[in-house]
């Protein structure tokens, strides 16, 4: 039954040799577009090393504080290491947070009495190591010790110890960064720009340098972000509650500075988090998931009506052939099911072919597709192609492919199927 | 012939009520997509009220304080004695035209501070936004006043302590104030606090927080960074003499070592104002380029439905065609009808798209320019453009078929009769 499904389908492509071009260049062209589109927003969400637990991740990117009394006056951006600890870091219900610096700024690197090459760092506690999944080369990461002692130690990207030492062979070598003398103590595989917080090409203790010295605003804002690693993602809502419960605290306790903290719905799960546009405004995550269905159903309507047409097209010259099928005996759910994985069988291989364009696609122009709106890093995203092609990828596409094969031949076939039979012989419509 | 024509269409109608349904579709979304082009290229092709070409910032950085260079400072006299020698030998570079300090003030600045001002009983919106700089500012970005006033000339009225304002300071929130011209001299203050006022020396030309802003960021205090401040001034920017700028960043890097450490400081990295645009501006261009792509997604679709739909009609009209070109029907009269067939659903779909297009921009799902989300001359614009776009993708997809049915061979395709 099966291989006679695939040769009835073969030959009907032969015998409609236009309309069949036509139909899997349409689906294709659809299927590559709205996987392009997926992949644009997944590789903002999907998981991969070094942030392998983008689905337990909860970030507090900003905080927001505003004039007490009357509101007049508001700051928004990055955190004091304090505020940070005491807000986030002294949270019991996830099983880890780490506070950074966000982004990355350029500092100068390079070997004692040498030139110095500009790298860019970011300082971190020891957490960090743990919550996000690095590719250690050779070494270690600081430690808890480490970082309350202060100790001036880097862990150093792969391309950058290359850069410097002209080797990637460097873990305890010294090297200046910032004027100071500082030790390798490992070194990690590269890591690309879209891990967007992790990212960087030297990682330091931020004890070991002024970063959680340098605040403003009575001691509240400063240099850091916090990212949360939650046990499940059952736990978000009570983590968002003991942090308001945190906020709240700490609100009491600063009335001095004329200032108090508002959460504006934060910690933000990373789908959330991806959509942020500024420090002072909520995402707006469910007006951002609305806008990208209406994408897609535009993408899928306009070919699925197109193919629909064709699909009609096609069965109307078969109607003597199924109505001869039906005069001797065969059911209409039968009918109605073989013209419809007939039609599967099309959208399947133009899905496929769509599918692995949108990846060869996406691989080739992937500076221009996933390079972010505004980033202090100069450096483009390098994408790998375990990022686009993931399991939930593959399925979306074979999704999408069905979901287009029932809108454009569903109803063409249900009526093909419901046509009477004497009227389909005699080629009357 | 038109007879022919409705005729033709309402005994395929059914196809063609499914053709009906794409074009409106595909209608509504490309009008909307023109739209956006239409707001897009309008605010674009403002003036910016700045200048950024052979604009460079430098990024300063402090050397660590567990570093053998660290140097502790005692009093805030000598951080800024460090600030203005370093400012002092950028200005002493030959290919250095001006070299200023500021806060929040460059263009295409990811930070921002502002606030409410106000004047007598008049109030900007809390989002107004103020520039602190020095003097040289004005000359590096050069900004200029409404009366034509230099760069250097309101950089003298500025370091005399007198704030410049844009000249639509007050107009986002008191729309009958066009111009702030006739309130030179007058005095005005920050957040409520009326103790605390400064003097307005001068109207500029308005500045735009960046190309594609729209709103109250583009109104903006600009106020004098006094030399006391400069400890806290963090943004160092130049502008190279027209003819001096090439590799200005890699030449001024290479000397930065020798040169340019002063006290804590050193110049970590210099990036051109071009390069911060592109940076910034990224993300519209990606807006752009995928509101193209999908107009071209959905024009192509339009060929490729049409094409499929008139190949196999003319395929089931080939004894039809035959008959009339027998019957004295010349070949472009055959490639007319089909053509007209196109286009006159088409027409009939158009009238229809548009009350849903003017529906959308009612309700404000469109976009928005300066206060108005829907005007006739704005709507009909787009809609005829969209109108025009796809009767080409209709005319391209139905030649095709069009053209193999104009050479329809009567005595072939009449063998059967």
């Amino acid at each position: 039954m099966k291989s006679n499904l695939i040769q009835q389908t073969l030959e009907q492509l032969r015998s409609q040799r236009m309309l069949t071009i036509l139909s899997i260049v349409g689906t294709a062209l659809s299927i590559f577009l709205i996987m392009v589109v997926v992949m644009m927003q997944q590789v903002k969400v999907v998981p991969f090393a070094p942030e392998s637990n983008r689905d337990r991740f909860m970030h507090v990117r900003y905080a927001s504080i505003v004039e007490r009394e009357q509101e007049l006056y508001a700051s928004n951006g990055c955190m004091s290491y304090k505020t940070a600890m005491e807000q986030i870091g002294s949270l019991s219900t996830p099983e880890l947070v780490t506070i950074y610096t966000d982004g990355t700024w350029k500092f100068s690197a390079g070997l004692p009495g040498q030139p110095v090459t500009p790298a860019e760092l970011r300082n971190t506690d020891d957490n960090f190591w743990k919550v996000f999944d690095f590719t250690f080369i050779s070494g270690k990461p600081y430690d808890k010790a480490d970082f309350d002692a202060g100790l001036p130690v880097a862990v150093m990207c792969e391309s950058t110890a290359r850069r410097i030492f002209g080797t990637s062979d460097a873990t305890g070598r010294e090297f200046m960064l910032n004027y100071a003398p500082f030790r390798v103590c490992g070194i990690v595989k590269d890591v690309s720009s879209l891990a967007e917080s992790s990212y960087a090409q030297i990682w330091i203790p931020a004890s070991a340098s002024s970063s959680m010295q340098d605040t403003w605003c009575g001691d509240l804002m400063g240099n850091f972000s916090a990212t949360i690693l939650a046990r499940s993602t059952d736990d978000f809502d009570d983590i968002r509650e003991e942090f308001e419960r945190r906020v709240e605290d700490m609100n009491k306790k600063i009335t001095d500075t004329g200032w108090k903290f508002i959460t504006i719905g934060r910690p933000y799960t990373q789908e959330k988090d991806a959509v942020s546009k500024s420090s002072n405004l909520e995402p707006d995550l469910e007006g951002d998931r609305r806008s990208r269905m209406v994408v897609y159903l535009i993408l899928l309507i306009v070919p699925a009506i197109n193919l629909s047409g064709m699909t009609e097209s096609r069965l109307r010259k078969r109607a003597a052939e199924i109505g001869v099928r039906r005069a001797f005996g065969c059911t209409r759910p039968k009918i109605f099911g073989q013209l419809l994985s007939e039609n599967l069988l099309i959208t399947a291989a133009a899905g496929i072919i769509g599918w692995v364009l949108s990846v060869v696609f996406a691989m080739l122009f992937s500076t221009e597709l996933f390079t972010r709106g505004f980033s202090y890093t100069s450096v483009t995203p390098s994408i790998d192609i375990s990022m686009l092609v993931q399991p939930s990828t593959f399925f979306t596409a074979i999704g999408f492919c069905f979901l287009l094969n029932l809108l454009s031949s569903g109803l063409p076939a249900w009526n093909a199927s419901r046509g009477n039979i004497v009227n389909a012989l005699n080629k009357k419509q | 012939m038109n007879q022919k024509l409705f005729k033709q269409i309402r005994n395929e109608w059914r196809s063609n009520l499914w053709l009906c349904l794409e074009l409106l579709i595909v209608s509504v979304v490309l009008w909307y997509i023109v739209d956006y082009f239409y707001v897009s290229k309008t605010l674009y092709s403002r003036p910016l009220g700045f200048d950024v070409e052979h604009c460079y910032l430098i990024h300063l950085n402090e050397v660590n304080d567990k570093s053998p260079d660290f140097k502790a400072y005692e009093s805030n006299e000598q951080i800024v004695a460090d600030k203005k020698e370093l400012l002092m030998r950028l200005q002493r570079r030959p290919e250095v035209e001006a070299a200023s300090l500021s806060v929040n003030a460059y263009p295409y600045n990811g930070s921002n501070s502002g606030g409410e001002f106000t004047l007598d009983t008049l109030k900007t919106s809390g989002y107004t936004i103020r520039r602190i700089i020095s003097p040289d500012f004005l000359r590096v970005f050069r900004y200029t006043g409404v009366n034509d006033e230099t760069p250097e000339q309101l950089a003298e009225i500025l370091s005399r302590g007198k704030a410049l304002v844009s000249d639509n300071l007050m107009n986002y929130d008191h729309p009958e104030i066009t111009s702030m011209q006739p309130y030179t001299g007058r005095r005005m203050y920050m957040y409520q606090d009326s103790t605390n006022t400064f003097e307005i020396g001068a109207a500029i030309k308005p500045v735009l927080y960046f190309d594609y802003m729209q709103g109250q960021m583009n109104r903006s205090v600009v106020q004098l960074l006094t030399e006391n401040e400069y400890g806290w001034a963090d943004e160092l920017c130049v502008r190279v003499r027209e003819n001096m700028d090439n590799d200005f960043a890699e030449k001024l890097m290479a000397d930065s070592e020798k040169q340019l450490r002063v006290g804590n400081m050193y110049v970590a990295d210099v990036s051109s104002f071009a390069d911060i645009r592109d940076n910034v501006m990224r993300s519209e261009h990606q807006k752009d380029r995928n509101y193209i792509t999908c107009m071209a997604f959905l024009l192509v679709n339009i060929f490729l439905g049409l094409l499929g739909t008139f190949w196999f009609r003319t395929q089931q009209r080939t004894a039809d065609i035959a008959i009339r070109k027998v019957s004295g029907a010349s070949g472009s009269n055959i490639f007319a009808l089909l053509l007209g067939e196109g286009l006159i659903l088409l027409s009939v779909v158009t009238p229809i798209a548009l009350i849903i297009d003017i529906n959308i921009a009612h309700n404000e799902l469109n976009f928005y320019l300066a206060g108005d989300y829907l005007t006739w001359p704005r709507m009909l614009f787009c809609g005829l453009v969209s109108y025009a776009a796809m009767a080409v993708m209709i005319c391209l997809g139905i030649a095709i078929p069009a053209w193999r049915a104009m050479h329809i061979a009567p005595a072939e395709a009449l063998r059967d009769e």
